[in-house]
């Protein structure tokens, strides 16, 4: 009997420790990150306006083209447009007068690879050079916001002199509140932007 | 990892009744860490998670050598931070996890072998596997090392009466640098049963 009762104590110690293993990500904000990157050679005191789309395009992988529905595509637009005014830009409409164009893309992502020149639906005069995105692989599905800043003056392929990505674990509705915050950070910690 | 704590425990069950009848004893010991140097650096919580099984073959009164297996768990949780590596930063709050596994050939001196409260050294040789991830959003970085490890260690040895002694023990345990991760220490106090085979 005793044998048995200190054998079931280490059972139960087992068991006990073993549940206690640490506990990690508890809630889908937990889940943000925000990356961001830029040329080292490129010298940002050079420009000071850029222009922007009024929509951010949804890559879906399909040839249809598709945006982020409103008022949540105004919402980032505007966030943007409003980080970047406060670095000391000045947005204008026509792409070919500014120094810099800034493209906003979203996607929402489980498994695949995206490979994609979206900015072809805005731009025809950027078509055909293509275009690289991080590629995510995981088993549940993630939303990913990416805005690059590219230079086309005097350049072959478009010279991306910025980009800032921010992505999340999707929660099922759209969290403004995430999505704001990630674009403020993607630019405090981009403080090389500043004119 | 459960299964991992659960397998060390249940081969120390088995073992007892597996071994002849020779002077020995198993021990189960509950594990607290504190990590220094590097793994102090990565994670400065104390590990309050951890496990290590002990079997001793008594060669004198005084000597045994045996065999030492453990799991211990280092965890942390940072607070939003942006890391950078010039030209990129990334923006996150990290989650950060160390599990190491010591597996030691052992040699223990006795130097009061016939006392109730029986102190004692230990050293342990052998190797330390290290699974160390940095979570950060959906990702992770998984580091792993195999370490050529050692052990010293001091304890007290208390004769419950019945079969079944309390051990108490303090360590520290070094896994040397190697090329995939620098040196892994930490400090470790334990308590548990000893359990004698004759």
């Amino acid at each position: 009997m005793r044998r048995i009762t200190i054998y079931g104590m280490l059972l139960a110690l087992a068991l006990s420790v073993g549940s206690c293993y640490p506990g990690g990500i508890e809630y889908y904000e937990d889940t943000d990150i925000v990356f961001t990157s830029y040329e080292p050679d490129y010298d940002f005191t050079t420009a000071n306006t850029y222009s922007m789309p009024d929509s951010v395009v949804k890559i879906t992988g399909d040839d249809e083209q598709e945006f982020v529905d409103e008022p949540y595509n105004t919402q980032i637009i505007n966030r943007i447009a409003s980080n970047m005014e406060t670095l000391g830009w000045t947005r204008v409409d026509d792409p070919e007068e500014a120094d810099l164009t800034l493209f906003p893309a979203s996607w929402t992502n489980t498994t695949i690879y995206y490979w994609y020149d979206y900015w072809c639906w805005y731009y025809p005069y950027y078509c055909g050079w293509g275009w690289y995105y991080p590629g995510y692989v995981s088993s549940f599905t993630t939303g990913t916001l990416v805005m690059t800043l590219v230079e086309d003056e005097n350049a072959i392929e478009p010279y991306r002199v910025w980009t800032g990505a921010l992505n999340g674990l999707l929660s099922g509705s759209y969290n403004a509140n995430r999505v704001t915050k990630a674009i403020d950070q993607a630019f405090e910690q981009s403080p090389y932007l500043a004119n | 990892m459960k299964k991992t704590i659960f397998f060390i425990l249940v081969i120390g069950l088995a073992i007892p009744g597996l071994v002849k009848a020779q002077s020995g004893y198993t021990s189960f010991q509950y594990v607290m860490g504190f990590g220094v140097g590097d793994l102090g650096e990565f994670i400065s919580k104390a590990s309050f998670r951890g496990a290590t099984f002990d079997y001793q073959k008594e060669f004198s009164p005084k000597a045994s050598m045996g065999l030492e297996l453990g799991w211990s768990t280092f965890y942390e949780k940072m607070e939003y931070g942006t890391y950078v590596v010039e030209p990129y930063s990334l923006s996150g709050i990290q989650y950060r996890y160390s599990n190491m596994f010591p597996m030691l050939a052992t040699a223990e001196y006795y130097p009061v072998s016939d006392a109730a409260l029986k102190p004692y050294i230990n050293l342990g040789i052998g190797t330390m596997y290290t699974i160390r991830n940095t979570d950060m959003g959906t990702w992770t970085l998984e580091e792993k090392a195999w370490q050529f490890a050692l052990k010293p260690e001091i304890g007290l040895i208390y004769d419950l009466g019945g079969g079944a002694d309390l051990k108490l023990e303090a360590k520290y345990y070094t896994g040397i640098k190697t090329s995939k991760l620098e040196t892994q220490s930490f400090f470790a106090i334990s308590t548990g049963l000893v359990f004698f085979i004759y």
